[in-house]
């Protein structure tokens, strides 16, 4: 074994293991508990679509910070710098599509899967297409996150990649099973907190153990305090090839095709919850998520140049080796629990989204048609574990690679590019017609995959990369460019599809319309705080005053949950205004399935708002 | 300059790219300035960038200089 494996099997204590066991056993309790929201494929996929803003975007962070998370991002962070934390900046240059298009069109038109948006907006053909790339896209997603904490751990923990990544698909299997979404998105709440706390007491110790902010810094080349890499060397990480590959497509496909960060962003009580946890993930939780994924990478090159640690330091170790080298038993084991929590919270939103792509997309609408909704729940339960197993499986291909930055890029530039150009238009462009967007998503996919047997077609687009690495990132605007001109070719010579309305931007309000099942009422109100009574009726009552609190009117669609904001929503549902009463003014009248379906009590303090 | 190519290529082809949607979604009416909840989206997609730029500007800056 060498140096650095010697250190790590040293500091290795019986209290860090105790921590982690007793870690993941908490998160399957905790994850567990969470079965009783889950009624309905509904409350299965979108947790009842009841969340607040700081729950949602707290999760996705979680979400977001993979297991590869913190080995990728602190090797790059070791080996370049602090530009390794520009992949977490750049969401920005796609924000204006997912707000002003995407978002609002699936949110309103309640879209449950991408591929069911695709066969209303083109044809069944497009939809299967599409589902075929995603289900590439996502396995391919858990493979990767299964064998990244394989790597971590291993070295560690001294036993066999495979018998970990088992252990930790079969723990977070069983919570999914359980719970759905529900669980998903408070285990990860959890989680978001755990990894980020970890990450920045990492990033303290490891200042601490140097000396000091200024040391640090000083420790580090001029080049790694940059926050943005060089323009077009080295062929591994340079800018332009990180701007088309992860700023453009890895983004799209982030916020538009993960069908899992889709589902968590639709799992808000409202679009404008939705847009609230967005801006929170930008500008906050994002920068801190880069500084927490990263930090380990730019404390390790200080720490060598310093002598600290060994020159010869495996990048892909870094993570793991200045952990070791900061924290005391316990803490260590805390740490490395929150990569855990990193692994499984990025592992269960995916499975459970590629759960509902097999239930919405292939079993419900080819396989077994018109049952109940109870038994699509059990098939999505019983797909989660199927999907587990799957991911498991995967793990050899991305072992293959011996950089896990370059594996994920070169994936998913040769992936997507297609989808993105296809989902991109189909919103964006109304005349976009379903041939061309069912060919653009076969050939483009079949271009995009192809070139990586001939790089040199990418030469004249490199942006002066040199070939040495096979453009592995440049790839991704190589398919961009071959998808971009087959769809408006091909659009020129097809005819587009009539009856799109409020699938496209176009016709935005009428999404709205369809939502709410009337005219959109858009007059900003106030939230009221209210007490619940039960009552025999269909819909919500209030008084006079509320309705004029909230700018409402009778058959405005309104949400109402318990006045505790800590719940986030947990204890909460939607429903619609059926009349006013004359009573107190702080008593709403609903019905007891309301009542059953939000988990609160009769007499129960509450707030209630308008939606639309 | 050569550390400054990169800041200049992210903020004007992905602004250019950024620019795209709200071209396409205030010619459409999708969205509008006279609604205050289309204003206050509006100007938060905007901060969001100008805030990015402002940052990683004055970071090259500090660094370079």
């Amino acid at each position: 074994m060498d140096l650095f494996g010697r250190v790590l099997m040293i500091q290795t204590t019986v209290l860090d293991i105790v921590i982690i066991v007793a870690y993941f056993v908490g998160i399957l309790a905790f994850g567990a508990y969470f079965m009783r929201y889950t009624k309905t494929t509904r409350d299965f996929f979108f947790g009842g679509q009841r969340f607040s803003w700081w729950l949602i975007g707290m999760s996705s962070v979680a979400t977001t910070i993979g297991s590869y998370s913190f080995i990728k991002y602190a090797a790059a962070g070791y080996r370049y710098g602090f530009s390794s934390s520009m992949t977490y900046l750049n969401d920005w240059i796609i924000l204006p599509f997912f707000v002003f298009g995407w978002l609002p069109i699936i949110y309103f038109k309640r879209i449950i899967s991408i591929p069911e948006y695709f066969e209303k907006r083109f044809d069944r053909k497009s939809r299967i297409a599409a589902l075929g790339i995603m289900l590439i896209y996502m396995l391919g997603y858990v493979g990767i996150n299964f064998y990244t904490l394989g790597v971590a751990l291993q070295p560690l923990l001294g036993i066999n990649l495979y018998y970990i990544v088992i252990f930790v698909a079969v723990i977070s299997a069983i919570y999914m099973h359980a719970g759905g979404q529900t669980s998903v998105i408070m285990t990860d709440l959890l989680q978001g907190f755990l990894l980020i706390i970890c990450g920045f007491t990492l990033f303290y110790l490891g200042i601490n153990h140097l000396g000091g902010f200024e040391k640090f810094l000083d420790g580090l080349p001029l080049t790694h305090k940059l926050p943005l890499a060089n323009f077009n060397h080295p062929p591994k990480f340079n800018f332009a090839g990180i701007f088309w590959q992860d700023g453009v497509v890895n983004t799209v496909g982030f916020y538009f095709i993960n069908q899992g960060v889709l589902m968590r962003f639709m799992s808000a009580k409202s679009h404008r919850e939705s847009y609230k946890a967005l801006f929170f993930v930008l500008l906050v939780l994002m920068p801190v998520a880069a500084i927490a994924a990263a930090n380990a990478g730019w404390l390790g090159k200080a720490m060598v140049f310093y002598g600290m640690l060994p020159e010869n330091t495996d990048p892909q170790h870094i993570f793991v080796a200045v952990t070791n080298l900061v924290t005391k038993p316990g803490l260590f084991g805390l740490i490395l629990a929150a990569l855990s929590a990193a692994l499984m919270s990025t592992i269960d939103t995916l499975i459970t989204a590629i759960s509902a792509l097999f239930v919405n997309d292939i079993w419900r609408p080819f396989v077994v048609k018109d049952r109940e909704d109870r038994y699509y729940l059990k098939v999505a339960k019983w797909s989660a574990l199927a999907i587990s197993a799957i991911g498991v499986c995967l793990v050899p291909i991305f072992a293959a690679e011996q950089s896990i930055y370059v594996a994920h890029g070169k994936f998913i530039a040769t992936v997507i590019p297609s989808l993105v150009v296809v989902i991109l238009l189909s919103v964006f462009w109304k005349r976009f017609t379903p041939a061309a967007a069912f060919w653009t998503l076969v050939i483009g996919f079949i271009a995009t995959a192809v070139v990586s047997y001939f790089p040199q077609a990418v030469q004249p687009i490199a942006h002066g990369v040199s070939p040495e690495g096979d453009y592995k990132y440049m790839r991704a605007l190589f398919g961009l460019i071959v998808s971009l001109f087959l769809a408006v070719g091909i659009t020129c010579f097809t005819k587009p599809k009539e009856d799109i309305d409020g699938l496209v931007i176009d016709s935005f309000y009428k999404a709205k319309e369809y939502f709410k099942g009337g005219k959109p009422n858009e007059v900003p109100g106030k939230t009221a705080k209210v007490i619940g009574q039960l009552k025999d009726i269909t819909g919500v009552i209030v008084s006079h005053k509320i309705l004029e609190t909230m700018k409402a009117n009778v058959g405005d669609l309104i949400y109402v949950t318990d006045a505790r904001w800590y719940f986030g929503g947990l204890h909460s549902f939607h429903s619609k205004i059926c009349g006013t009463h004359q009573h107190d003014d702080h008593i709403i009248y609903f019905n007891n399935e309301n009542f059953e379906n939000a988990n609160i009590k009769e007499n129960q303090k509450l707030k209630i708002e308008k939606v639309l | 300059m050569e550390y400054w190519i990169s800041y200049l290529y992210l903020f004007i082809v992905g602004g250019i790219i950024f620019t795209i949607p709200f071209i396409i979604a205030f010619k459409k009416k999708s969205i509008s300035l006279k609604n205050p909840y289309d204003r206050w989206l509006v100007f938060a997609v905007l901060a969001v960038m100008i805030l990015y730029a402002v940052i990683q500007g004055v970071w090259t800056y500090l660094v370079v200089y």
